[in-house]
């Protein structure tokens, strides 16, 4: 279990280093302030994981340093049941000069593990690694993926109750990052926590069951992951513009925000007969209609749609800045746009529709409006053609009896 | 606060050797190779071929005892505080990523040269039994005097370790610092051809109390003077008390700026 | 010999206590009082030792 209460933790900036000394010689302050860390409180249980998202600079990484101990709060209590390690070490005291099975021990003790611990895992770490003979080798002679594998090899069997992952599974090739998060799961069914810092939304999701939103230091909203990405995008949209923002809660589904400039009237899902459905067959014809206002006279109008799972993962989005077609919309002017779509190619399941209006390329620099799960649907497999999955990609089969 | 790891210090003191002399063929054969030479050269170089005599003492060794009962100890002490002085620049690497009790890294660092001081002196030991020495129960005060040696070099190390980390340019002030105390205390020269005057103000010099003791047990037979001892060693407390509780209200600064 | 047997017992005495509190007390000021430890751990050394040969002496021509 990791506990954090209240941690606040506050930078001191000096132009020199040698300012502190005199900072304590002659009494008076020579720093500017900047706090990293207002007062953050959460606590993850055995078993769970929490995700921490937020813009560069809102504290993320100090708030996985004072978790690790490798910084010190100001105020504030860090509780942490038996070990705690983090992915953010990986590698940590390598010397290249020194074979993979020494470093794995270098590293091992640093991580916090005895001798006979690091004797008893030896074998598994190895394997893991899948290094084979190499691991007699010094590890100059090694890739960088192979430096990685072995780190993360060693970081995880040094077996925490706690981990702190920063954005580390960029280890190695697809294979080994599937291979990692694996056993990322497995540690949590074991009981282990979890803390995760992560720009990838879609990883938060499927990982954390719950999530923290930093903004400058400050706990915005926490709870659940989908709730707190919602925020944090409407954050990022709001970071670009400091335009005051409206959000309110949409007629159906989740929240909406923009600053109204453009308003999304209505949408519509239409199925191959042209009449409104919730129900699509997968592989025919479906049309996404979505009717917008102006509020004042906009030039460069993008109208966008996004697709979700059940899951909350991006499934398909595109806009018509993507599609290169340019709106301009003067104030008090309606217009529909309409995304014909002939072969609704998604796999069978339920999911949601968002669509925006906002300026350019996506909605993180001015938006107008962003209607969060206006519209839910299932898509069915029709009876000619059975599959799973999440897309239709109908095959043509050859067989040939050789 | 990170665990004091007994088991992480003896490490990073094996790995100290070890890394020294990575990819060598001798490898850690270098270890023993140095104090040798070292050795040879206190007592070959100093005490037989310049000619070194000890005011009073007809004994050919007298003088190559005297050196090296001084010089090894002093060794340990310079060498001790001059890495301690930089120890959290070095590891920076570590600290800024794995928690490690920052006191533990000048423990290792002091493990680490008392070892190659032990080296060195089992070596001397060899010398002192081919040349037919004569050892005394005294002898068993040298262990505790060195032990007082070091808790001062860990003290004063402590001190520089993170002032360092504020002022780069003491590391060079700690080098000069400890140049000019060296020749300050005699080490290689006996204290009896100092004028009154500087004797009189170096007698309060931590390393002359030492040395001078050092000295007394092993070429003139005698105890080390008590009183001076006990003051040192409520000194060099102070000192080790004062540098830790400095760290302690410095150690969030000191990690920060790492 | 009454020397080395000296330096054991006083030895073995302050890593008794030295182990017993490290253990027993959780509050870093511990740290402090390994010091306070040592410090009357070597004064006691430097104090007592010397005095030991007279005492070895005595002792000595008693048995004799």
């Amino acid at each position: 279990m990791i506990k954090a209460e209240n941690i606040t933790k506050e930078f001191k900036l000096y132009h020199r280093p040698v300012d502190r000394l005199k900072e304590i010689i002659f009494r008076r302050p020579l720093h500017r302030s900047f706090y990293a860390l207002k007062g953050i409180s959460f606590s993850v249980e055995e078993g769970e994981t929490l995700g921490i998202v937020g813009q560069n600079g809102a504290g993320k990484s100090t708030l996985l340093k004072i978790l690790t101990g490798i910084l010190l709060p100001d105020s504030g209590v860090v509780h942490v049941d038996g070990r705690i390690t983090g992915l953010l070490e990986l590698g940590t005291g390598f010397n290249y000069e020194f074979t993979g099975v020494q470093n794995v021990y270098l590293n091992g003790t640093l991580l916090g593990m005895t001798r006979e611990e690091i004797d008893a895992k030896r074998e598994a770490i190895v394997a893991f690694s899948e290094l084979g003979d190499f691991i007699e080798e010094p590890i100059k002679t090694y890739s960088s993926g192979m430096v990685m594998r072995l780190a993360f090899s060693t970081a995880i069997h040094a077996n925490p109750r706690a981990f702190v992952v920063d954005e580390a599974l960029s280890v190695g090739d697809a294979y080994f990052q599937q291979k990692c998060m694996r056993k990322i799961r497995e540690f949590k069914e074991n009981g282990g926590s979890i803390v995760f810092v992560s720009h990838d939304m879609n990883a938060i999701k499927i990982l954390c069951d719950k999530a923290l939103l930093l903004d400058h230091g400050a706990a915005v909203e926490s709870g659940d992951p989908e709730q707190v990405i919602n925020t944090y995008n409407f954050l990022l949209a709001k970071k670009s513009k400091g335009e005051e923002i409206q959000i309110r809660d949409a007629s159906e589904g989740g929240k909406s925000y923009g600053n109204l400039k453009v308003e999304i009237v209505d949408a519509r899902m239409l199925n191959r007969y042209n009449e409104e459905s919730e129900i699509f067959v997968s592989g025919e014809k479906c049309i996404v209609e979505i009717g917008l206002k102006a509020n004042e006279t906009i030039d460069d109008l993008t109208v966008g749609i996004l697709i979700r799972d059940r899951f909350g993962q991006d499934i398909f989005g595109t806009n018509t800045y993507h599609l290169d077609v340019p709106i301009g919309l003067k104030a008090g002017e309606k217009c529909r746009v309409r995304y014909v779509i002939d072969e609704f190619n998604l796999g069978p399941g339920k999911y949601t529709l968002s669509p925006a209006a906002h300026r350019d390329e996506t909605h993180v620099g001015e938006c107008y409006q962003w209607v969060d799960l206006l519209k839910t649907f299932e898509v069915v497999t029709s009876g000619d053609f059975r599959f799973i999955g999440l897309s239709r990609l109908k095959p043509r089969l050859q067989v040939d009896i050789l | 606060m990170a665990a004091l790891s007994a088991h992480l210090i003896w490490d990073l003191t094996k790995r100290d050797f070890s890394e020294r002399f990575a990819g060598s063929i001798l490898g850690a054969i270098w270890a023993f190779i140095w104090p040798l030479v070292n050795l040879f050269i206190y007592i070959v170089i100093f005490g037989q071929f310049m000619g070194g005599r000890l005011p009073g003492s007809s004994d050919v060794y007298a003088y190559s005892i005297y050196l090296s009962v001084g010089l090894i100890p002093w060794t340990c002490f310079a060498a001790s505080i001059s890495r301690s002085s930089t120890v959290f620049l070095e590891k920076k690497h570590i600290i800024s990523k794995v928690d490690v009790s920052l006191p533990s890294l000048l423990v290792f660092i002091n493990l680490s040269e008392i070892i190659t001081f032990i080296i060195t002196n089992a070596f001397l030991f060899c010398f002192l039994v081919v040349t037919n020495y004569e050892f005394s129960l005294k002898l068993l005060l040298f262990p505790f005097i060195f032990f007082l040696q070091q808790i001062l070099a860990f003290g004063l190390g402590l001190l520089s370790a993170t002032l360092t980390v504020f002022l780069r340019d003491l590391k060079e002030v700690v080098g000069i610092i400890l140049q000019l105390w060296f020749w300050f205390t005699p080490i290689v020269y006996v204290s009896g051809i100092l004028p009154d005057v500087v004797r009189s103000v170096l007698v309060f010099s931590p390393t002359f109390i030492i040395t001078e003791s050092y000295h007394r047990i092993f070429v003139f037979n005698d105890y080390p003077a008590v009183t001076s001892l006990v003051i040192l060693t409520a000194i060099t407390h102070v000192i080790l008390l004062a540098s830790y509780a400095l760290f302690r209200a410095l150690e969030k600064d000191v990690r920060d700026f790492l | 010999m009454i020397e080395a047997l000296f330096v054991i017992v006083w030895t073995w005495l302050f890593i008794m206590a030295a182990y017993l509190s490290w253990v027993k007390i959780v509050n870093h000021w511990k740290v402090y009082l390994m010091m306070a430890y040592n410090w009357l751990y070597l004064t006691g050394i430097f104090v007592i030792y010397p005095k030991l040969q007279g005492l070895s002496r005595i002792l000595y021509e008693y048995l004799a």
